[in-house]
């Protein structure tokens, strides 16, 4: 058996690949973590200075405002696009007319590019001629514009809206792979038994979505807390700071050559996922062995 | 009442109908404004344009903006990593998936972390430069197969969990091995995972803006993604031309979707879901 392992599945076909991720991801990424801990300016290493970098970040007027907007964004969106994808899967997945359409319109955002979407959306959300206030006025809710990108305790709202647009479908698409995992049996008996329409839902479809769900929870939350490109081209972390998240202050950092204290930034956003991945697994599963 | 609505199948299609339309309201402005002049697009509305300048818009776009250039880095960029992606995650998966070693078990966290890492530019782009990969299109192939290397294996391996050993045993009694094995027999089996993977990865290449911006800055190498970036700088209050651009760009990837988009959901259904 352990021969024919050997033939049938050869180190030969896994090393290619792995050698590249190695070389030209892990390598230069977990050993540019170093720079975390010493002076540096990009040319020239002047000395190790332990865990100044990281007070440095710390010791930042803004520091507690951009972990609020990180994580404000990150469960936001996470939150949304879960329910929401929930839900639209379950209408996709009914024998409708429109099921098809509704997947193809609502996956078509999912494969456009974050700098077109932050472009796009900073025009709708133009506080003056934006399709946004254009569309309140219009429906008579001329009283609910607002300037959705300059007003500091709206922004993070504004740019979370953008991403569940543009990534709801693949929540949906996620979750409708799940739905077709179930035998439409169980359904037919659990009606037979007289369970109505909730009653189906909350005892076969959701323990069944288990491993989907613990999939779609983690990559959201993975995109949400790593999110760069979107509020860089709709905000660029304005107005005055207001919508500063942990990836734009990274970018800052290497722009104004504290690549130190930018590398630092970088090395406690892994850790941060790693610790809220880690959570997350724990108690999705332990609450799954209730159901 | 209750009941009723329960049953009401135009109910549910009418609130399908809606959804629709308003997820895809964004999209429509775009277009409809890609065909108006300068003036017409500048209110931004969603209203038929009273001036159509669709012609001018769109040959403006193509000559200022590059296109036929972009296209073409992109495209290379794009279908060779693609490529690459395909063969070195499935047959990696293959093993990670069959072999069950004390190598593999740790190789399976190690994979684990390489989905959260983020990608560290400036000691990534110091190694690339040591190494000539800068200024050209390889570095930023490797780049970009490296980076999705972790999680299009982890959706590979999932779609092995479904495919039985049986399979390679017999295929091994009949003298098959290794490579050949994989390529003969497994390979055939995996075309839904690979429509997965090639759509994923495509995107996620085509549209690359934060790679790109460091790796292929110069004029000759820049990919679409920068060109809207530089095109914006120029045309910003032109909107006409900004969302004629944005059409451009994003046609391709709007075109593979709608080829290979009855394979996503087979192919993550028994891909991302199952492992």
């Amino acid at each position: 058996m352990s021969k024919l392992t050997r033939q049938n599945y050869p180190y030969y076909l896994l090393l290619p690949g792995l050698l590249v991720f190695l070389c030209f991801f892990a390598y230069p990424s977990v050993s540019g973590f170093y720079y975390a801990f010493v002076n540096w300016d990009g040319l020239q290493i002047r000395g190790f200075t332990g865990w100044e970098n990281f007070r440095n970040l710390i010791d930042r007027d803004d520091f507690g405002l951009v972990f609020y907007n990180t994580f404000l964004f990150t469960f936001v969106t996470t939150f949304c696009k879960i329910v929401l994808g929930l839900l639209l899967a379950v209408l996709a997945n009914m024998t409708l007319k429109s099921a098809r359409l509704l997947r193809s319109v609502l996956f078509m955002p999912v494969m456009l590019s974050y700098v077109a979407v932050g472009l796009v959306f900073s025009a709708i959300y133009d506080p003056d001629n934006g399709l946004l206030n254009q569309l309140l006025a219009w429906a008579g809710l001329g009283g609910w514009t607002q300037s959705w990108l300059t007003n500091e305790h709206l922004v993070m709202y504004s740019i979370s809206a953008v991403e569940i647009w543009k990534t709801a479908g693949f929540c949906m698409m996620l979750f409708l792979a799940g739905l077709q995992t179930i035998p439409n049996e169980w359904y037919e008996a659990a009606k037979i038994d007289g369970a109505g329409a909730m009653g189906r839902f909350r005892y076969i479809t959701l323990p069944a979505l288990r491993p989907v769900l613990q999939i779609n929870v983690i990559l959201t939350l993975i995109s949400g807390l790593k999110v760069f490109d979107l509020v860089y081209t709709m905000t660029g972390g304005g107005p005055a700071g207001a919508s500063e998240i942990i990836s734009t202050v990274i970018y800052d950092s290497f722009a104004k050559g504290y690549y130190g204290e930018g590398t630092a930034a970088n090395l406690l956003l892994f850790v941060i996922i790693l610790i809220v991945i880690a959570l997350t697994h724990k108690l999705i599963t332990k609450r799954g062995e209730g159901v | 009442m209750r009941k009723m609505l329960k049953n009401n199948r135009l109910g549910w299609e009418i609130l399908a109908l809606a959804i629709c339309l308003v997820v895809f309201l964004p999209t429509f402005m775009v277009i409809v404004n890609s065909f108006k002049d300068v003036a017409g697009a500048a209110d931004m509305s969603i209203s038929l344009p009273k001036a159509w300048n669709i012609v001018d818009n769109y040959k403006t776009v193509y000559r200022e903006a590059n296109i036929p250039r972009a296209y073409w880095n992109t495209s290379v960029v794009t279908v060779l990593s693609v490529i690459g992606v395909v063969l070195f995650c499935s047959t990696s998966a293959y093993v990670i998936q069959r072999r069950d070693d004390r190598f593999i078990r740790v190789l399976r966290y190690v994979l684990l972390a390489g989905m959260i890492l983020p990608l560290t530019i400036i000691p990534t782009f110091i190694l690339f430069h040591k190494v000539h990969l800068t200024g050209n299109y390889w570095g930023v192939i490797l780049l970009y197969i490296a980076s999705s290397y972790p999680f299009i294996t982890y959706v590979y391996s999932g779609f092995f969990d479904g495919i039985s050993k049986e399979i390679d045993e017999a295929a091994a009694m009949d003298g098959a091995k290794g490579a050949g094995l994989f390529l003969r027999v497994i390979f055939p089996l995996l075309m839904p995972i690979n429509a997965t993977a090639v759509i994923i990865s495509f995107m996620s290449f085509w549209n690359d803006f934060g790679t790109a911006i460091y790796f292929l800055s110069s004029p000759k190498l820049q990919t679409l993604g920068l060109t809207i970036y530089f095109f914006f700088g120029v045309h910003s209050s032109d909107w006409n031309y900004v969302f004629a651009d944005l059409v451009l760009i994003s046609l391709p990837v709007i075109l593979l979707y709608v080829l290979l988009q009855r394979y996503i959901v087979s192919g993550l259904t028994s891909g991302a879901v199952k492992s």
